[in-house]
């Protein structure tokens, strides 16, 4: 079902709304590639992709509907590469975040729990040294 | 009074007395070692020190009353350890007429024992004369006038007075009566420096004292001495002792069997006063003798005539292993000396048949067939007891007779000495009789005894009690068992122990001292063993009880090699304390050094490092000085303990948290990988969304 309804809504966006689906299908190219590269449960990289797009598409398609929703300013517009640079590189941020903020915050994690272990290592030189249960 | 001089050195005793070692005087003690002795106060030097025998103390009952309060111990001089006993206060003095005890105690540089121990010594006057033993060799027999002037007449005076003190000699014999010189009134020798009766030869005693083992005699009564004087009368009357030569057991028998004046005076030609006293002097009823006070007035003493049953001779003997029994007395006598053998004859029922038959006296047949056929007088289910059947048995057929357990005899006032002379060594068989004497205290035996003649109520049959002395027998550990019973029963015996060295202690204040000086003379300074078996029996003796417990402690802890938790060191620490309290409270610092290793261990109980080297180094300071007191409130200072034991359980807590912190940390790493992960993300979509808000809200405003 997961794939269906996405298949379904484009469908029915191209039978319903053609210049739109262009617009969007050229500017959310990334994510569709995100896509088949996510196979952790729930796509939360693609979600991230997705939401960086969208970000990107909304404007272009507010354009688009307020040029009249029609089939050649739909073109020009999916082909502007400003537009699409625009787009696909605040795709690319999403990617890059979700791939790196993972990464600092286990640093960081790491960062933290090598200090607990030092000062608890610490105390208990400490009290050894002092006490003797022998 | 010949003297010998030697190459021995010299002692002080009670700070006054100096024995001179080097000048014996044979013959001037009843037989007993004696060297002369100075009074350094008074330079009086007309004394005498009187060794004691290691295991036959003196009498302490006799030596307080004659010499008064107990004073002077510890240490004296230069390392002599002396004790002893001054002639004034609380006693009534010294008595005319005898040697009285001026004061007793040891001195290390005086002669020692012969068992090479410092020996215990008895400081009384020389006698005035020779001994009349050495008399009789010259002059030989008295006169009848001489006998009562100044033999009868001046020693019943002092029985007399002896007797109104509750006191008796014992060792009236030629060896111990002097006189100054012919003509003179004679003097009674020193009886003090042993148990009563110790040397005395069979034929000077009662033969029921005589069959008594040397140190199973007692105290008995004055009329006793009055038969000894009435011996020594009748041998002066003659010119020689009568039945010299003899075995004691063959002059016991003889006296038994016809009665002591026949057997002694026989067929002799003798002036009818000194018959008739010696005839009462001799009675074998201690109640028909004359007292000391009429004996000071002979012819009114010999008016004095009790009329005694004679001893009913049997038709025929009746043969008992060698013997030939031929009434009740040399019966009982015969039964006492082969308990075994006894045992079988009175429960094959041929004692009662006998005294049925042979003897004629149904009554005390019946007796005896009552004590073979319920030894137990009471009520009860106990199984028959050989010793107890032979005890009951010989009080049944002589109630004069001593109390005869397992061949041993003896009067019970006598149980003190007589535990001190098994547990020296000085018996036939010492385990057997210790073991016998044993089971006497832990049985009823004593107290049926008593009951087995009601009607004899004489001093002789005072004894301490079983009750009294079962506590300390059982007594746990060191604190109890016969060693303990035989130092109690003994105010004066000298402790054995091996590790006093040979010092002599015999009172509870000598005991740190003597361990001091031994301390002090350790090559291994540090040793575990202070108090050792021996020793733990005279402290529970001399303490009364207070220190069981511990002692209880350290005879468990024997069986152990190590100590590693102190307590041994420990409990050694609050015995000594105990002696340091009670004592002169001299500082020990040897004792305290040889303490100081094994006490150390006891402060494991301080976990905390810096809290238990401060209380070492405290504990080294204190050992320096010498304060025991002081080293055992270092490691019993029990708030210390409390506050130390509750900060070390903190401690170990939070040692616990630590190391459970630690492993949560290196747990669950997956999981917390994949939180972060997911975190991230998350992280990622939000901001992806917060950019497509700002966006649309951007445009919608736009």
């Amino acid at each position: 079902m997961g794939g269906v309804l996405p298949v379904l809504a484009l469908l029915a966006l191209v039978i319903f709304a053609a210049p739109s689906a262009v617009v969007i299908v050229i500017l959310l190219l990334p994510t569709a590639l995100a896509r088949a590269g996510d196979s952790s449960p729930g796509h939360p990289l693609t979600q991230a992709v997705l939401l960086f797009g969208s970000a990107g598409a909304v404007p272009c398609l507010d354009q688009l509907w307020h040029l009249g929703n029609r089939l050649p300013e739909a073109i020009a517009l999916a082909t502007d590469m400003h537009t699409v640079a625009l787009c696909w590189a605040l795709q690319a941020a999403g990617w890059l975040l979700g791939q790196t903020i993972p990464i600092a915050i286990a640093a960081i994690t790491r960062g933290e729990i090598a200090r607990q272990r030092a000062t608890l290592e610490q105390r208990r030189a400490t009290l050894e040294a002092e006490w003797d249960w022998h | 009074m010949s003297e010998q001089r030697d190459s021995a050195g010299s002692g002080l005793i009670a700070e006054t007395y100096l024995v001179d070692g080097g000048l014996r005087l044979p013959g001037e003690a009843g037989g007993m070692p004696a060297f002369a002795a100075i009074d350094q106060r008074k330079g009086q030097r007309d004394l005498m020190a009187v060794q004691v025998a290691p295991d036959a103390p003196p009498r302490m009952a006799a030596i307080s009353s004659m010499t008064g309060s107990v004073i002077g111990t510890g240490v004296i001089g230069s390392g002599m350890i002396g004790s002893g006993m001054i002639g004034s206060g609380m006693g009534g003095g010294a008595i005319d007429g005898v040697l009285s005890p001026l004061a007793h105690g040891s001195a290390a540089a005086a002669p020692p024992g012969p068992d090479g121990r410092a020996a215990l010594y008895v400081i009384c006057p020389r006698p005035s004369g020779p001994a009349l033993s050495a008399l009789q060799a010259g002059p030989g027999i008295w006169s009848e006038a001489a006998l009562l002037q100044n033999l009868v007449r001046p020693a019943a005076l002092t029985l007399a007075r002896l007797e109104e003190r509750g006191l008796t000699h014992r060792s009236i014999r030629p060896n111990n009566l002097y006189q100054p010189h012919p003509g003179a009134p004679v003097q009674l020798g020193c009886a003090w420096a042993g148990p009563p009766a110790l040397l005395q030869p069979a034929v000077f005693e009662p033969p029921y004292s005589a069959m008594c083992h040397p140190a199973g005699r007692g105290d008995g009564s004055i009329a006793d001495d009055v038969y000894a004087l009435g011996v020594v009368l009748l041998s002066l009357a003659l010119g020689q002792v009568p039945l010299a030569g003899l075995e004691p057991d063959d002059v016991i028998r003889r006296k038994l069997e016809l009665g002591s004046f026949v057997a002694l005076a026989g067929s002799a030609r003798l002036s009818p006063t000194i018959a008739d006293l010696v005839r009462g002097m001799l009675a074998e009823e201690p109640s028909h003798r004359p007292v000391p006070r009429l004996l000071a007035d002979p012819l009114a003493a010999r008016a004095r005539r009790v009329a005694a049953r004679p001893q009913t001779r049997a038709q025929s003997a009746l043969a008992f292993g060698s013997a030939q029994v031929w009434n009740a007395r040399s019966l009982a006598l015969a039964l006492s000396r082969d308990p075994e053998g006894a045992a079988h004859l009175l429960r094959g029922f041929a004692v009662d048949l006998w005294l049925r038959r042979a003897l004629g006296d149904p009554v005390l047949a019946g007796r005896v067939e009552a004590v073979v056929r319920d030894p137990d007088p009471e009520p009860g289910t106990r199984p028959v007891d050989p010793p107890t059947i032979v005890m009951r048995a010989v009080s049944v057929l002589d109630p004069l007779a001593p109390l005869v357990w397992r061949g041993l005899a003896l009067f019970p006032d006598a149980l003190g000495p007589l535990l001190a002379a098994v547990s020296g060594g000085q018996a036939s068989r010492p385990q057997a009789g210790m073991d016998g004497i044993v089971e006497l205290i832990e049985g009823d035996a004593l107290d049926l005894w008593t009951r087995a003649r009601p009607e004899r109520g004489d001093p002789a049959t005072a004894w301490p009690g079983t009750v009294e002395l079962r506590v300390p027998l059982r007594a746990a550990g060191w604190a109890g068992g016969p060693a303990r019973v035989t130092y109690a029963l003994n105010p004066l015996l000298p402790c054995r122990s091996a590790l006093l060295a040979g010092i002599c202690v015999v009172r509870l204040a000598d005991v740190l001292p003597a361990l001091e000086r031994v301390a002090a003379g350790l090559a291994d300074p540090r040793t575990d063993m202070l108090i050792d078996a021996e020793l733990g029996a005279f402290l529970a003796a001399r303490l009364s009880g207070r220190a069981d417990a511990d002692l209880a402690i350290l005879a468990h802890l024997d069986q152990q090699a190590d100590d590693p938790r102190g307590e041994r060191g420990l409990a050694q620490l609050r015995v000594l304390t105990l002696l340091q309290g009670r004592g002169t409270a001299q500082p020990a610092p040897a004792l305290a050094q040889a303490a100081l290793r094994s006490v150390t261990r006891a402060l494991a109980a301080w976990h905390h490092r810096g809290q238990r080297a401060a209380r070492e180094a405290a504990l080294r300071q204190a050992a320096e000085a010498g304060q025991l007191s002081d080293m055992l409130a270092l490691i019993e200072d029990v708030p210390a303990r409390k506050s130390a034991a509750s900060a070390a359980a903190a401690a170990s807590a939070e040692l616990r948290r630590i190391a459970a912190d630690l492993a949560s940390l290196d747990a669950d790493t997956g999981l917390r990988d994949a939180t972060i992960r997911v975190s991230g993300e998350e992280i990622a979509k939000a901001a992806g969304l917060v950019v497509l808000v700002c966006t649309v809200v951007a445009k919608v405003l736009s």
